[in-house]
């Protein structure tokens, strides 16, 4: 796909998190909006070896998806593209649904089960150290939230990539500097989320988390050779694309109802006949 | 014992190269050996044992055969989400292998018993628990280990070699093995109080009590009607165990008399009192300050017995 394209894929998948969230009457739209791009250009984009029909393959490049929470947009990815009926998209929420509020490993699609943060970044690293070990070479991305890098599990498995010189994995980091309650600087304090994983050893790469050129470009410098794991720092909006919930931590979670819906659908004003995937 | 179970495992990694041991900074003879001769398969993953059972569930999930090893307690308890999700939700068969039971590392103090571990490890689903009461039984378990399919699994032993209480030819996949038979009163233990439980048992059977004891050494899955066919025509049974009065042993057995219809059995749940020890010296001292020494448990048993 090409970055128009690209954008309109993301402008479905936004709309398409907000019909599911809207239906199910819950749902955390500010995170799931800030990665949108990010989720986009990895499964669009021709940055993975990824598909419904590889789902068994050791090869296949592993998705960790690893701030479990910001679901709506991934599953929408993953229905679009087939790993399961489209359809059950409209099921999310809902009594018997096969996708719950949290992604489980059960889904098609699904490396890991998340919810509970902090968890994603040393199951990545264990999957990037076996293919290392089994001389494979599929690569591992693993993405994560900036405040939930206030996990301290996240800064153990970040020592363990550098001493294991894991450069068959990229964490990309969604930096909306939003958590649930507060501005992230409020709670994790000053120091800039590039200049952490430098310490501890990671190239690190800074792009435009929204704009998909940059990504794209980001992910080929990740994929040069380097003997370090790469931190690909997406600067990006929480609640990205609804003016009423950009860098507003009221959004983190919950349904618009009334003239919110409404506005935010305006907002994200989508035809059908755009979703050319 | 340490070594009983590095030794068998060392075997097992050389003859199958998806074996990884990964530890958190921890030292044992054999480790050395596996060093020198498949250095790709073992990993120091530092003291961060959180990492450690996130990257075993990776490197499972990439087709490894894992075993993760810290001291007991930091592994299990500091683990226990990381145990939950990325082990026993995922229904990933790794090994987490735990030394320091009980009050193994007792002069080391509170934060270094394992006297919970049985509890909540019981409470995740799929879940195997493995307990060794001699190095010959901790000796089979990486075997039993290395072929578990099915969810995560922990082996837990002392710190210290106790003597041998099995021969060898026993096959532990019963679960649990009557060692001492005896019709009146059956001691039903586990670990390292096994021993005490036969030294006990010695005493009260010269006194003329037909007392036999049972070495559970998994806890989990339990095997309930092995355990009631031993029990058939006993009456009274003790559970002795060196770890909280809630969830573990005792409490294991009293759920199955109730669940099994058995509740007219009498039972005496002997277990470390609901509270931290502070007091440091020999695991001999402690035990007799908490009488759970040989003598004093004798005792307490005995005026139960009225």
């Amino acid at each position: 796909m090409n970055t128009d394209e690209l954008d309109r894929k993301a402008n479905w998948v936004r709309r398409k998190a907000l019909e599911m969230c809207i239906s199910a009457g819950r749902g955390h739209l500010g995170g799931t909006f800030s990665c949108v791009e990010i989720l986009v250009a990895l499964y669009y984009g021709g940055i993975l070896n990824v598909s419904p029909l590889l789902k068994n393959n050791t090869n296949r490049d592993r998705v960790i998806f690893s701030k479990g929470h910001a679901m709506l947009g991934l599953y929408a990815i993953l229905g679009d593209l087939g790993f399961f009926d489209v359809g059950e998209l409209e099921n999310c929420g809902k009594n018997g649904t096969i996708l719950g509020d949290h992604p489980d490993h059960l889904i098609p699609g699904i490396e890991i089960s998340s919810g509970s943060l902090g968890h994603g970044l040393s199951i990545a690293c264990g999957l990037a150290l076996s293919a290392k070990m089994n001389k494979s070479n599929f690569l591992t991305v693993v993405i994560l939230g900036d405040a939930e890098c206030n996990e301290g599990s996240v800064w153990e498995a970040a020592m363990f990539g550098q001493n294991h010189q894991l450069n068959n994995l990229i964490a990309v980091i969604d930096n909306n500097k939003i958590g649930a309650s507060d501005f992230t600087m409020n709670f994790s304090g000053s120091a800039l989320m590039e200049n952490k994983w430098q310490a501890f050893g990671w190239r690190t790469i800074k792009v435009d988390g929204h704009n998909f050129k940059d990504i794209l470009s980001g992910f080929e410098r990740a994929k040069q050779p380097t003997d370090k794991p790469t931190a690909i720092i997406a600067e990006t909006i929480k609640g990205k694309g609804v003016s009423f919930m950009e860098n507003n931590s009221n959004w983190h979670h919950g349904a618009p109802k009334g003239e919110f819906a409404a506005k935010a659908r305006q907002e994200l004003t989508y035809q059908e006949n755009e979703n050319a995937s | 014992m340490r070594d009983a179970f590095f030794e068998e495992l060392y075997t097992l990694a050389l003859a199958d190269s998806s074996v990884v041991l990964i530890h958190g900074d921890q030292k044992a003879h054999t480790f050395e050996k596996f060093k020198q001769a498949i250095p790709s398969q073992i990993i120091n993953g530092g003291i961060a044992e959180q990492n450690l059972i996130g990257v075993a569930a990776g490197l499972t999930l990439g087709g490894k055969k894992v075993f993760v090893h810290a001291i007991a307690s930091f592994l299990t308890l500091r683990c226990y989400e990381q145990i939950k999700v990325d082990l026993g939700l995922m229904g990933l068969p790794v090994t987490l292998v735990g030394v320091g039971a009980g009050y193994s590392y007792g002069d080391a103090g509170p934060t270094h018993h394992a006297v919970q571990d049985l509890s909540i490890l019981r409470a995740i689903s799929g879940m195997t628990i493995l307990n060794a009461s001699d190095t010959v039984s901790l000796s089979r378990f990486p075997e039993i280990a290395h072929r578990n399919t099915n969810g995560p699994l922990y082996i837990r032993f002392d710190k210290d070699n106790p003597p041998p209480i099995y021969t060898g030819e026993e096959n532990f996949y019963a679960g649990l093995a009557k060692i001492r038979n005896g019709k009146d009163v059956i001691i039903i233990s586990t670990g390292l109080m096994v021993h005490r439980a036969l030294a006990v048992a010695d005493i009260l059977n010269s006194r003329g009590i037909d007392i036999g004891v049972v070495d559970v050494y998994r806890i989990k899955p339990f095997n309930s009607s092995l355990m009631a066919e031993i029990l058939t025509g006993c009456q009274k049974v003790v559970t002795l165990e060196e770890h909280s009065p809630i969830g573990g042993l005792g409490s294991l057995i009293s759920e199955f008399l109730f669940d099994y219809g058995l509740s007219a059995v009498s039972l005496k749940r002997i277990a470390l009192e609901d509270e931290d020890c502070f007091t440091y010296g020999t695991r001999e001292y402690v035990h007799a300050q908490i009488r759970l020494d040989r003598d004093a448990l004798v005792a307490r048993i005995y005026e139960w017995l009225g």
